[in-house]
């Protein structure tokens, strides 16, 4: 997924359109503050991060090392300092032509990253638990209380757990648990 | 490329056939020699213009296109969808329901899958039934009783108080659970159904449910970019009216 994180809201929303309408293939969220990017990431695989300079100052670098991570940078200054980190920088005061250039750049390498790793498409095992249990009926709370964890994780796995299926409705994740037998069918009476 | 009221209708259903039960809703039948749209148009009573933005909205699904629709009467659009409706009921739901059942008695496998397959069918059905019907019943009387007054320019309390409690885009949202169920039915089918040698039996259901699917999406991109924003825009001049 890409991720946005930043704490305004314009720059949050026009990011989003246009990567939009750069690239439809992967899902884009975001985030306001460093926390909940750490959330985020404990729990997905981020292809592509857009952060704003103070998010990523507060953030435990390690964990981003590895990852593909634009910088959003308010006007272009006067002079560039040699950038250590490495990360790729996005000048938001640019004219439409560069801001596009640096995007689509980026998507390309995020894409050719993310062709070489695609075996993503079984479930983990704890998704298997939350599909046994959307299937038995419970709700994301219920979930959340009887596997120790947040309604906020909980409703991440199910959106991974659908786009992994292509299965979108309670009903039909009902039979796909059946079909694989995670319940048997006097379960789900 | 367009459709034009020049081109012969059996060069349109060539071009695709999707479009025969399109055409049969607007009251044409199949043996239409080398006559040109237009001929055929004329024959049935039937404005020319009215059918190439309905075919031409099926084959082309750019928003624009079906725009052109707004220029059309409610009537005649709503009098359309209404005989989809009556189409998707009488033809094609009891077609799939032939095709599922025919799979379960020529399969191996366990009676139990498919018989999951059929409850989630049965299911959607249900579900298909209930929009259709609350369309029916609300939502279309509702959009011609805004027509009558928008073209008489007067508005009733009673009116009033429904274009206040639930404006034409309240309903909007209404179609997603039927599209994603089908979405799933179909998965199932395509991924998750064991393996056995029943496929061209599978594929004939396959087949009516991805056309049950581009039928209904142009079904409700005729109403999402056409009825709502005309009604929209009706019920807003009503309201403004002193």
């Amino acid at each position: 997924m890409i991720v946005i994180a930043t704490s305004s809201f314009i720059i949050c929303k026009g990011l989003t359109d246009i990567l939009k309408e750069l690239y439809t293939g992967k899902k884009i969220l975001s985030v306001n503050n460093t926390e909940e990017l750490e959330k985020l990431n404990a729990n997905n695989a981020i292809s592509l991060l857009l952060a704003s300079s103070d998010i990523l100052s507060n953030l435990k670098m390690s964990l981003f090392r590895e990852k593909q991570v634009i910088k959003l940078i308010q006007a272009r200054p006067d002079y560039i300092e040699t950038d250590s980190e490495n990360y790729e920088l996005l000048f938001l005061d640019d004219a439409e032509e560069a801001i596009l250039h640096v995007l689509k750049r980026n998507l390309a390498v995020m894409d050719k990253n993310s062709a070489s790793n695609k075996t993503e498409s079984v479930l983990s095992d704890r998704e298997l638990d939350i599909v046994r249990e959307v299937a038995l009926g419970k709700t994301n709370k219920e979930i959340a209380d009887k596997l120790f964890i947040s309604v906020h994780t909980v409703i991440t796995h199910r959106k991974n757990i659908t786009r992994k299926l292509g299965i979108k409705t309670v009903s039909g994740l009902t039979v796909f648990a059946l079909l694989n037998k995670l319940i048997k069918m006097s379960d789900s009476m | 490329m367009q459709i034009t009221k020049e081109m012969k209708m059996a060069d349109a259903i060539h071009r695709n056939y999707l479009l025969l039960p399109v055409i049969n809703r607007l009251g044409i039948q199949l043996g239409f020699q080398d006559k040109t749209i237009q001929k055929i148009c004329e024959e049935h009573n039937l404005a020319t213009d009215f059918f190439l933005t309905i075919i031409n909205a099926f084959l082309d699904t750019n928003a624009k296109l079906s725009k052109q629709l707004q220029t059309h009467s409610v009537k005649d659009v709503v009098s359309y969808l209404l005989k989809t409706h009556a189409y998707y009921l009488e033809r094609v739901i009891p077609e799939i329901e032939n095709r599922i059942n025919l799979l379960i008695l020529h399969s191996q496998l366990n009676k139990a899958e498919f018989l999951l397959v059929k409850n989630f069918f049965e299911e959607y059905k249900k579900e298909l039934y209930g929009h259709i019907s609350l369309e029916e019943e609300r939502v279309y009387p509702y959009i011609i009783e805004i027509a009558d007054a928008y073209h008489k320019k007067s508005l009733n309390t009673q009116l009033k108080n429904k274009i206040n409690s639930y404006p034409i885009n309240s309903y909007e949202k209404e179609h997603s659970d039927i599209e994603a169920k089908l979405f799933d039915l179909k998965n199932i089918l395509i991924k998750y159904l064991p393996t056995s040698d029943d496929s061209y039996l599978r594929n004939r259901v396959l087949n009516e449910l991805f056309t049950l699917e581009q039928d209904l999406s142009d079904h409700s991109r005729i109403e999402n970019l056409v009825l709502v924003p005309k009604i929209t825009q009706m019920e807003m001049a009503l309201l403004a009216l002193k």
